[in-house]
């Protein structure tokens, strides 16, 4: 029998060459874009790091104080002057840092003005190439942020890479169409963690933690210096917050500080903000909050506000990084693995011991630890609206906004109940004899309980059959299901059986055997299922090799 | 550029073991630098597609205008089979560079027939797992 297709291919190559070019140039950006900002960071990094390796020379300050620049987004900097000797002549020097710091936060810049006052004899480094010198080295953590760009340099570099890989691969057809492009996407997954995991650890738990503290601060009497609303620049447009500046004192002692509360950070609608500048008006008496461990900190509301909320979302990228790496990983590599005539280990002994897919005491590790963080973050702002209710205000839409959230650590807490409840089932040990199943043969099914297998009304085996397809929709990947082979192999309610017991019968002729590829898979399963009155029900799956037909 | 490839086969049904022999011609207006012919299997379905080379077979000094004969082993395994949300499906290839490629379905499976998963007396007893995650009061 003769079999005969035609196709004629007038232009793949001409797309394939212009989709190339076109990918080219969009990872191109990318590439260029983060080139040019690693460049930015690193030479930044590289100067503060010069400056470890500079001699230090006897250093007095002439002056110091904190500048305040209203035209900028971070107004503060430390303004200092000093007088150095170096190779026997006097210099006088106006540079903290080799890079000019400028800060949002006041109190930042009055804690270095406070480490070199006036009058103050020091050391400072001094360049040994030419007539420069330096307070302090400066933070060489900021260099951490050439991640940033760094992630930028590998997707664009990765992309063209992978536009021009691709076009080889084409060469092979439909063997092309197959989904090897994307395979690495889960360590996107990773990132999305390390990004979360950031912002929470960085910015979301010291405002938390700060929030909480102050409401045990110190009510102080202040003067309000100055008071204005900033604007930021941010890639969606102008942002802005309330920058206002007072003083107050604290044991006697002075102190100046711009925090209105434990959350910093920009936000959109000015009106908002002008109306709390038009509450503290230059030179108006107000209340601020001390901390009476360290006085320079202070704020002027106290507790978490309406921000906190914000903190779901570091969460929210936290969990679905987690959820795209884990099932990413747990995916096997491209090539499809099956049985063809059972591994010689698992025939030489005739039968083999069957693992469980998933064991108890893992599924309850999993949800513990579930429970725990979920719970441990939405307790924060629980704590916070109940606080409000008490003192008498009404936070609706906080509190509606939590009633999800609180839903779902509820549904947690109660999945840890029940397999905690579940660890104290008996434990069906089970033996399958031969080891690997084939189809058209008999095997035999041997099971104890161990345990309390008494508390037990009965006891169903059945080898299950399904096929899993993996598939992509936009940034998820999900996993359907579907059973199409279920044999019951025994089903007793006699005690002793079903304490101990096995049961025979014949694998049906023409069922596929285990299939395993990347997406794709047939797989094979004993399951044991007892019912518990007034308990969960034992039910646990084991797995189950099947090779192909004779 | 214009290509014309026909892939001929003797059968589309195969058992694990027989020989599956055929010949390939093509035409194209090019000169062909590479022509192989490939075994391959691949899925069709829901999931993303899996793909893989069972075997190939490459042409010496292939000329734009050509005529090959090829042979395989039908492979043992995985089979042909057709379920509700994967099938696996076998396929040779003939791949010309320059030019591009063109495939052929067939099926190898025990028997030469494809496995058809939607059996209903698979499906022997209700899902035992039915009432898992929920507490249950007594049976």
């Amino acid at each position: 029998m003769g079999l005969t297709f035609q196709r004629r291919d007038r232009s793949a190559g001409q797309a394939g060459l212009v989709g190339r070019l076109v990918g080219t140039l969009f990872f191109g950006v990318f590439l260029l874009a983060g080139l040019v900002f690693l460049w930015l960071i690193g030479r930044e990094a590289l100067r503060t790091l010069e400056t470890y390796w500079w001699p230090k020379a006897p250093a007095v300050i002439l002056s110091s104080e904190v500048v305040d620049d209203p035209d900028e987004e971070n107004p503060y900097s430390v303004g200092v002057q000093y007088r150095y000797t170096w190779n026997g002549s006097g210099q006088v020097s106006d540079q903290l840092q080799r890079s000019r710091q400028r800060f949002s936060d006041f109190s930042r810049a009055a804690g270095l003005v406070a480490l070199y006052p006036a009058g103050c004899e020091t050391e400072c480094f001094v360049n040994p190439k030419r007539p420069e010198a330096v307070l302090c080295h400066g933070e060489l953590w900021i260099g951490l942020f050439a991640l940033i760009p760094a992630i930028f340099v590998l997707v664009g570099a990765g992309g063209i890479y992978g536009c021009w890989a691709a076009g080889k691969e084409s060469k092979a057809g439909p063997l092309s169409d197959g989904n090897k492009r994307g395979g690495k996407a889960h360590w996107f997954g990773l990132l999305f963690v390390v990004v979360g995991l950031a912002v929470l650890l960085i910015w979301y738990l010291p405002a938390v933690v700060t929030g909480l503290v102050s409401l045990s601060w110190v009510e102080t009497p202040c003067t309000i210096e100055s008071s204005r609303v900033v604007e930021v620049d941010s890639d969606d447009g102008k942002t802005y917050r309330v920058d206002i500046l007072y003083r107050y004192e604290f044991a006697g002692v002075g102190y100046r500080s711009n925090r209105y509360k434990s959350f910093r950070g920009s936000s959109g609608g000015r009106s908002s903000k002008e109306a709390v500048v038009d509450q503290y008006r230059p030179g108006s008496q107000a209340l601020c909050f001390v901390d009476p461990a360290a006085p320079r900190n202070a704020v002027l509301v106290r507790g978490l506000g309406w921000e906190a909320a914000f903190g779901l979302l570091p969460l929210a990228f936290i969990g679905v990084g987690l959820g795209v790496f884990l099932s990413g990983c747990s995916r096997k590599g491209p090539v499809a693995t099956l049985v063809v005539n059972g591994p010689p280990d698992l025939f030489a002994g005739g039968s083999r011991e069957l693992k469980p897919r998933v064991s108890p005491f893992g599924r309850f590790g999993v949800l513990v630890f579930a429970a725990v963080f979920w719970n441990g973050i939405v307790s924060v702002f629980l704590f916070q609206v109940a606080g409000e209710w008490r003192q008498g205000h009404q936070p609706w839409m906080l509190t509606l906004f939590l009633v999800p959230f609180v839903l779902v650590g509820l549904a947690i807490l109660i999945g840890v109940i029940y397999s905690l409840l579940a660890l104290a089932n008996p434990r069906p040990v089970v033996r399958l004899t031969p080891g690997v199943l084939t189809p058209g043969c008999s095997f035999e099914v041997e099971w104890t309980l161990r345990g309390s297998a008494g508390r037990l009304k009965n006891l169903n085996v059945f080898l299950e059959g399904r096929e899993e397809a993996t598939y992509r929709r936009g940034t998820d990947t999900s996993t359907d299901r579907h059973v199409f082979a279920r044999f019951v192999v025994a089903g007793v309610d006699n005690p002793l059986e079903i304490a101990q017991g096995s049961a025979r019968r014949n694998l049906p002729p023409c069922v596929p055997p285990g299939f395993v590829a990347e997406n794709n898979k047939i797989l094979w399963s004993l399951r044991i299922h007892g019912s518990i009155a007034f308990w969960p029900d034992l039910c646990e799956e084991f797995e189950v090799s099947v090779a192909t037909g004779q | 550029m214009t290509m014309n490839a026909e892939i001929t086969v003797s059968k589309t049904e195969f058992a694990p073991g027989e020989m599956i022999n055929g010949n390939v011609s093509w035409h194209s207006s090019e000169d062909v630098l590479m022509a192989e012919v490939r075994l391959f299997w691949q899925t069709r379905g829901k999931g993303t597609t899996d793909v893989a080379v069972a075997a190939t077979e490459t042409f010496a000094n292939p000329r734009p205008t050509d005529e090959r004969a090829f042979s395989f082993t039908a492979p043992p395994a995985p089979p042909s089979f057709s379920g509700q949300l994967i099938s696996l499906v076998w396929g040779v290839e003939l791949v010309l560079v320059p030019g591009g490629s063109v495939h052929r379905d067939i099926v190898i499976a025990p028997g030469g027939r494809e496995i058809p998963l939607d059996n209903p007396e698979w499906l022997e007893a209700a899902d035992p797992s039915a009432g898992a995650g929920r507490l249950r009061f007594g049976s």
